[in-house]
């Protein structure tokens, strides 16, 4: 079994929150947390949360096992905009330092989080691939395993991330499987006030997809476990959704590469949900 | 050189204010006078912690009618040049890359340093030292390319004094390495043998060590000084309050200054928050004391 770990919406919470939240998931059982974009951009911002942070979790009897770089506009490793790109490598060498200070050997990527409508598909994918050129040789060096995610959105399909990892070859590069979106890329079409085909207007049809697992499964080195009614990407408990999870999680659990799993769940902000009912809930999932 | 024909730049405390008020001080500097701020440290901080600044801040300056002219790096927490730990230098150096990278992305040509605030016991001044030439051997490929002059401050505590930052400029004869002379600082270290419970005092504490009072401090920097910050202080305390509020020699501080061969801007590292100073007030202030009758780096409208 690989080590769990749990995402949190870590900034929402002042200091004294987050100690006492760490404290809760410790209560639990939890032993592993995400080293979550969120955290990554508090650290990148405040210097003096670089020692800070690790120490409030070791106090919590917790670790980091897998991260998340930030995402987002000037920040997404398909970003075509020249004048932007060299801030984006700086900032994402920064932090893949950052990672590897924390213990953390496997960093989700997002190929692209905002799509530029403007700017064709083929620059977009072009400015992914110079960047994995500038970007691994980094992750190498610090025994860090680059993980591209499926997302439902343009420069994210599987056909997007399979194709990188194709063209790189290496053991610091792999996929994060993302179990909702992958939903959402399979289902979203039968349900009515999908949000995806809002993601592809003005750019081309929702390349709907199937069997996403199976196509990742050989190259997954961490996945991304959260439900939702392939309606909106709600990030929920296992079981509040229409996700199939026993199917799922027992062929996830036949991935040569994979090093760790991770609850995705976004449990203040979007749903409202006890850290106890969490852990409960991916107890059950993962008996 | 007159200092006046020099771009004037404001720092300010901005880590203390949200967006709306950002943009409001932002329009109050403009309202005063103010033609550029300073990409200070807490500016770089937010910077580097969220991307969506990255992309917000320049539209708020540009709404302002403002610009940056010159930087200063974040210091202390593990980020200092002479940083002796191994285990953090890493994150040290590919933080401050990232920051030359910000401020070169800003049209800023220059950014401050400093050798080092924090200490770290159990090593030895040779380790900082090692440790401060190892950075910059390491930053300064990187400031070169994005033409970005790394300027290193006098402070109080050892290396950071100015024989040694000259030591550090000498060495490595580069035209991307610089001195930033505070004219504060400058203040303290010649006049603050008197004060035993003072900034001086207190910083070298900390290091168990005791200061090395010098009073010539702008001459030895002189060759050197690329950017400065001028503050006014009453010895004992880092004050940063107005020029003329302390004990600061300006005329002898001014006239030197303007003969300072690769001085390219002038700072106001007044603290408007911490000494409750209005901005029309700071901005008149350096207006009078650079003697801009021009109006070229503080043009009212009156």
């Amino acid at each position: 079994m690989v080590p769990f770990a749990y995402c949190y919406d870590w900034g929402v919470f002042e200091e004294k929150g987050r100690q006492v939240a760490m404290a809760e998931f410790a209560a639990n059982g939890v032993k592993h947390i995400v080293l979550t974009s969120t955290l990554i951009e508090m650290i990148s911002g405040n210097p003096k949360l670089y020692l800070k942070l690790q120490t409030e979790a070791r106090d919590a009897g917790l670790t980091f096992v897998d991260s998340h770089m930030p995402f987002n506009y000037e920040t997404d490793i398909a970003l075509p905009v020249a004048e932007y790109r060299p801030q984006m490598l700086a900032r994402m060498k920064f932090n893949l330092e950052l990672i590897h200070d924390y213990g953390v050997d496997t960093c989700c990527f997002h190929i692209c989080s905002h799509y530029y409508k403007e700017i064709p598909m083929a620059r977009h994918m072009d400015a992914a691939r110079s960047s994995l050129e500038e970007l691994l040789p980094v992750a190498e060096e610090l025994g860090i395993v680059i993980c591209l995610e499926n997302i439902f959105q343009p420069c994210n399909t599987v056909d997007d991330v399979l194709t990188l990892i194709g063209e790189f070859p290496s053991p610091y590069l792999g996929a994060c499987f993302d179990i909702g979106h992958a939903h959402l890329m399979e289902q979203g079409m039968h349900v009515p006030n999908c949000i995806v085909p809002t993601h592809w207007e003005g750019v081309c049809p929702v390349p709907w997809e199937k069997n996403v697992l199976d196509r990742m499964l050989p190259h997954i080195v961490d996945c991304h476990l959260h439900d939702n009614s392939a309606d909106l990407d709600t990030h929920t408990i296992p079981g509040m959704g229409t996700i199939d999870w026993a199917p799922a999680m027992a062929k996830l659990r036949t991935a040569p590469r994979l090093k760790n799993m991770q609850s995705e769940v976004i449990p203040v902000r979007r749903n409202g949900i006890p850290i106890r009912r969490v852990v409960e809930s991916f107890d059950r999932l993962l008996k | 050189m007159r200092l006046a024909d020099l771009p004037l730049t404001f720092c300010f405390e901005w880590e203390h204010l949200d967006e709306r008020m950002r943009r409001t001080v932002m329009a109050e500097f403009a309202a005063s006078g103010a033609k550029h701020l300073v990409l200070s440290s807490d500016l770089l901080k937010m910077l580097a912690g969220s991307p969506a600044f990255y992309r917000k801040l320049p539209a708020e300056l540009a709404d302002a009618g403002l610009s940056f002219v010159d930087a200063h790096a974040p210091y202390r927490d593990e980020c200092d040049l002479w940083l002796p730990v191994e285990a953090y230098r890493r994150q040290m150096l590919a933080r401050r890359k990232f920051e030359l990278q910000l401020v070169s992305d800003f049209g800023v040509k220059s950014c401050t340093i400093h050798v080092g605030n924090w200490p770290y016991p159990g090593h030895t001044l040779e380790e900082y030292r090692d440790a401060t030439r190892r950075s910059l051997e390491e930053l300064l490929p990187v400031a070169e390319k994005l033409d970005v002059t790394i300027c290193l401050e006098n402070l109080y505590k050892p290396l950071n004094l100015p024989d040694a930052i000259v030591g550090f400029i000498d060495e490595f004869r580069s035209e991307h390495l610089g001195a930033c002379f505070d004219a504060g600082h400058a203040n303290i270290l010649a006049r603050g043998g008197m004060y035993s419970d003072g900034t001086a005092y207190k910083s070298c504490a900390s290091m168990r060590t005791t200061p090395v009072w010098d009073a010539h401090a702008l001459d030895k920097m002189l060759p050197h000084i690329v950017n400065c910050h001028l503050h006014d202080n009453r010895v004992r305390n880092d004050d940063h309050d107005l020029p003329g509020t302390g004990s600061v020699d300006w005329k002898n501080v001014l006239e030197k200054l303007a003969a300072a061969p690769r001085l390219r801007c002038i700072q106001s590292e007044v603290l408007p928050l911490r000494n409750h100073i209005p901005l029309g007030r700071l901005c008149a202030a350096f207006r009078e004391l650079l003697g801009d009758k021009t109006g070229k780096n503080c043009e009212m409208n009156e």
